[in-house]
């Protein structure tokens, strides 16, 4: 089973890289949305795939069943998931925030400090 | 505004207000948690949001989202320093056996996560559907 | 011994000379010229202990978990380094003082500060027995040269050669710092003491050559020795109190300071003192050659000191007890005469304004003692007799006729010493005899500030020679059994009788005598050849640093060049090389093996609806349609989880994907929503490329990691004592609130400090909607 894990991941973060490397900024969003994605999985994949019973504690008992999925991993997806989430949502409140001031999605328009030139321009100009 | 979604949004409203309380408080024994229902109480309030309006939303809530973010970070901060009187260690959780319940400080901890998780939602939920009014 | 009071004295001058120094006003030279005397006077105590004792120790803790100590070390050679440096430094602060008199009195005091923690630091160095303090101190030198040869900061000149100077000098010290991290390495000390007596443990190290060429290094730049004998002459751009001070007398002998020291060490290594002879010789060669080419009163001067180190670098490579107390007596004598001759410069080049040698003359008229002076001591440089350097230029060739050498390296002392002469005749007779026509008037006369100095030097050359006796066993003895290792019996008197050594100084001074009578036509000749001032100048060090400039401001052109596409593409290009060379590399190479565990159709094809949605993203027309897609991709990882045995995240991830629907909807709503293309077609075939090329990557690591044994410890841990010790039966929650509670209190900060950013964001956007933007 791991190659199909492994195709379908590759598959979302090739995908998601791809987007990345838009100049469209919601693009761009999309890309981290998916490589976060991606690597939700890769994550869950590593802590390996043994088992389909909820790593809880059954009552009755006091120690988890050996048979249970691994618990650690999860942990640390889910807290990855919600972090995720606020990143995308920071990444297109700031998204949104440009397209109000500057007009524009395209990330090659947004040249404002670029605009200004090089802050070394005018010290290198007096020396030569 | 659609009147049955108007209608309807106030029942989902509480179903899942009271769905998120009962995933937040079992969240330690079966799945569930903070986080997850941090996320289901704030997609309750979004639903009064995208039926009635922010405003209705902001009524029912009554305490601005960034001063629940600010309770939800005091309360799993606080939790922790019970664990360094007794044993010197932030954040290790003190507990109580009540009739066979166990209630602790860990609890208090999700409970902060809960309310930051929701808080933060909000903050985004609220602004951006104040700009769809104007 | 205080060493610690020695150094803390001089560091607190130091630090109040420079809000002091201008409420003194014009006597503050003097004032603060006790400060250096004192610790003249009270080291030059300390000699009759030192001549029966031979060393004093003393070692604080420092820190001890590194095995640096602060340790100091007092023998006849530091002994004698610090009477010149504090000794000359009395004069210099006096000359400075007099000599800065009518600039403001501000520039007085940070000049004399610098001096004065110059001289902190090259106390430090020469008395430190730990070479990791040592070289605290000795990069301290470096750092004080660079501040006082761009001390007039206005003229890009002295900038320049400033920056060339530390570059050298700091490039060479960081080569020292290797050289004695390796030293610690192989002995596991870093005393000099220790490293003396268990020298043999160190030749038989592993790092024995990188240890000599690191030493080297760092002592050829300091003492500006062949390829590093360019920058010393442009650091004439300093003060000439602090050309007379740094770069003659103190300074640039430290790099002879610890050669002269590890000669002792490297005993046994013949390559060692053969590579030293080798390139004093090529050094001394070239800059008697380019003396005769230089035209400015210090640019001799300077290209001769640089002479003179060669020399002494030469004398620290031959063997025997002669040319030990041959280099000790030459430090002595130079350093006495060429601080004299820079004084008289500085007085000569303060009273005209004139620097060139071409157009001084008949300063005799206005500046007769400082004239006297000069006379005096280029006689001592000129090696004739009453004069201590006759002695020391005795001691030269007797050193050489004594060893193993052949006559080559004779050959190239008489040369360079005969050139020496001719110098010694040109800076004494050309500004202050010859030429009266000239000069007419000076700006300023001379003061008692300006005489003292050379005065005193000029006249300890020739007391030093008459008394010859008294010096070596004070001062030479000492110091040269020091470096020998063993006490050393010195007989440095001004008559040795009829020795071959007598012809041969009597050959120099002839020699020297016809440069001096020929000087203009050899000078016009030679400065005519342009070719071989790029042979010897600093052209090498200006390619090097040009180079290094060039390939920054091409590289941050290239890498950034504010096109956001080009980043990202840059970094996922390195990314790619780095797992593929990870991977490629590593021990247990790729272990293609596929898992064992049961074929599940429904999950490969929740998987397959993951990458086709994933993949329709990218050919979606629309960002809604393309919004559906990346939904679908989380919703279908969110079944992935509930096929796993993860319900936790399956209902955290449809929680999010719902959200996360109502919040970009709402912003898609106000962004144009028709795809157009950003990139050329071009960028989007490399673009594809490299996603591709990702994609590959991330396959053969999750094939490869699966297929390894996985430690299941800490999840077993975590599993057996979530419910005994922290009462709790949904693991994943226990681990996310006790385990880990600590981390995810960050991520939840992590949460509101987003979401607060994105709040606060658009809060100034509904203030004033776009009241300062374009659309």
């Amino acid at each position: 089973m791991n190659i199909f894990y492994a195709a379908a991941i590759a598959a979302i973060m090739g995908s998601g890289v791809y987007l990345l490397l838009s100049r469209h900024v919601v693009r761009i969003i999309f890309g981290v949305a998916l490589l976060s994605a991606g690597t939700n999985l890769l994550i869950f994949v590593a802590g390996r795939l043994r088992s389909t019973q909820p790593p809880v504690i059954e009552a009755g008992t006091q120690v988890l069943d050996p048979l249970a999925a691994n618990p650690l991993p999860q942990a640390l997806i889910l807290t990855a998931i919600v972090i995720g989430f606020a990143l995308v949502s920071f990444a297109a409140a700031l998204a949104f925030k440009a397209f109000q001031t500057l007009g524009t999605v395209n990330t090659s328009d947004m040249n404002d400090a670029e605009a200004m030139g090089s802050p070394y321009a005018s010290k290198e100009a007096k020396d030569a | 505004m659609p009147f049955i979604l108007s209608t309807l949004s106030r029942l989902f409203f509480f179903i899942m207000l009271a769905v998120s309380l009962f995933i937040l408080l079992r969240g330690h024994n079966e799945p569930g948690g903070g986080f997850v229902g941090g996320l289901i109480a704030a997609a309750a309030f979004a639903t009064l949001v995208l039926a009635n309006g922010v405003n209705s939303a902001r009524a029912v809530l009554r305490i601005h989202p960034v001063v629940l973010m600010g309770v939800g970070l005091g309360l799993a901060v606080l939790s922790g320093l019970p664990g360094l009187v007794s044993n010197a260690s932030y954040l290790s959780h003190w507990w109580v056996d009540i009739a066979g319940t166990h209630l602790g400080t860990a609890t208090v901890f999700d409970v902060g996560v809960y309310f930051v998780v929701m808080g933060g939602i909000l903050c985004l939920v609220f602004r951006l559907y104040e700009e769809a009014v104007q | 011994m205080p060493f610690e009071a020695i150094i803390a004295i001089a560091l607190a001058g130091a630090l109040i000379a420079r809000p002091v120094a201008p409420l003194i006003g014009r006597w503050s030279g003097w004032v603060f010229a006790v400060l250096p005397l004192s610790l003249f006077v009270f080291l030059a105590a300390h000699i009759p202990q030192i001549g029966v004792e031979g060393v004093l120790l003393a070692t604080h803790e420092w820190i001890p978990s590194l095995g640096i100590a602060l340790g100091f070390r007092l023998d006849g050679f530091s002994l004698l380094f610090s009477l010149l440096i504090t000794g000359i430094g009395t004069l210099v602060v006096i000359y400075a003082g007099s000599y800065f008199a009518e600039k403001p009195p501000a520039q007085a005091g940070r000049f004399l500060a610098l001096i004065l923690l110059f001289m902190t630091a090259m106390l430090g160095t020469v008395l430190s027995d730990d070479l990791i303090v040592m070289f605290v101190f000795w990069e301290l030198t470096s750092l004080t040269s660079f501040m006082l040869i761009g001390f007039d900061s206005h003229k890009l000149e002295a900038r320049k050669s400033a920056l060339q100077s530390l570059l050298v000098t700091g490039g060479g010290g960081l080569a020292l710092f290797a050289g004695i991290l390796l030293i610690g390495l192989t002995l596991g000390t870093f005393s000099f003491t220790e490293v003396i007596a268990r020298s043999d443990e160190l030749i038989a190290g592993p790092y024995l050559v990188p240890i000599i060429i690191l030493i080297l290094a760092g002592a050829f730049t300091k003492s500006a020795q062949f390829p590093f004998h360019f920058w010393l002459p442009n650091a004439m751009a300093a003060p000439t109190p602090a050309s007379a001070y740094l770069h003659s007398a103190t300074m640039v002998k430290l790099g002879v300071f610890l050669l002269a020291r590890f000669d002792g060490v490297f005993a046994d290594v013949p390559a060692f003192g053969v590579t030293l002879v080798i390139f004093g010789m090529i050094t001394m060669s070239i800059a008697a050659f380019e003396a005769l080419r230089a035209s400015g009163f210090k640019a001799v001067l300077a290209q001769s000191t640089v002479a003179s180190l060669g020399i002494l670098v030469m004398l620290i490579g031959l063997d025997g007890e002669v040319a030990v107390v041959a280099t000790v007596g030459f430090i002595i004598t130079h350093a006495f005469y060429k601080a004299a001759l820079f004084f008289c410069a500085g007085t000569a080049i303060h009273a005209t304004g004139e620097s060139s040698l071409r157009k001084l003359g008949g300063l005799a008229r206005f500046l007769p003692i400082t004239a006297a002076a000069a006379v005096l001591a280029s006689l001592s440089m000129a090696g004739l007799p009453p004069f201590v350097g006759f002695i020391s230029k005795e001691y030269l060739f007797e050193a050489q006729l004594e060893s193993n050498w052949n006559m080559v390296p004779v050959i190239v002392a008489v040369l360079v010493n005969a050139i020496m002469v001719g110098v010694a005749g040109v800076v004494s007779i050309r500004p202050f005899f010859l030429n009266r026509d000239r000069i007419t008037s000076v700006h300023h006369g001379e003061k008692p500030g300006l005489l003292v100095g050379p005065l005193l030097l000029a006249s300890a050359g020739i007391l030093m020679g008459f008394f010859s006796q008294y010096a070596a066993q004070l001062l030479i003895a000492p110091a040269a059994s020091a470096l020998y290792g063993a006490p050393i019996d010195v007989s440095f008197a001004l008559w040795h009788g009829l020795t071959p050594m007598l012809a041969l100084s009597a050959l120099v001074v002839t020699i020297g005598a016809l440069i001096l009578v020929f000087w203009d036509s050899i000078h016009i000749v030679l400065r005519r050849r342009r070719v071989l001032h790029g042979l010897f100048g600093d052209r090498g060090y200006q390619a090097v640093h040009d180079g290094i400039l060039g390939f920054a401001r091409a590289s941050t052109r290239w890498l950034q060049n504010g096109d956001q596409n080009h980043y990202t593409a840059i970094v996922v290009a390195t990314v790619v090389l780095v797992l593929a060379v990870g991977m490629l590399a590593s021990e247990d190479g790729l272990a293609l093996a596929l898992s064992d565990d049961p074929f599940r159709i429904s999950v490969i094809a929740v998987l397959a609806i993951a990458a086709v949605g994933a993949m329709s993203s990218i050919f979606a027309r629309s960002l809604i349609a393309a919004l559906v897609c990346v939904g679908i991709v989380g919703f279908a990882s969110a079944l992935l989880f509930m096929m796993n045995g993860a319900p936790d995240l399956a209902l955290t991830q449809f929680a999010v994907e719902t959200l996360l629907v109502i919040i970009l909807s709402a912003i898609l709503l106000r962004l144009p929503v028709r795809r157009h293309h950003t990139r050329s077609l071009t960028e989007r075939r490399r673009d594809g490329f490299l996603a591709v090329a990702f994609s590959g990557v991330i396959f053969v690591a999750i094939v490869s990691m699966t297929a390894m044994p996985l430690d299941f410890r800490l999840s077993e841990y975590f599993g057996q004592t979530s419910y005994l010790e922290a009462y709790g039966r949904n693991v994943v929650n226990v681990i996310l609130v006790d385990y880990r509670a600590i981390d995810t209190l960050g991520e939840i900060a992590v949460v509101a400090f987003a979401t607060m950013a994105a709040w606060a964001l658009l809060r100034s956007a509904t203030a004033k909607p776009g009241k300062d933007g374009k659309g």
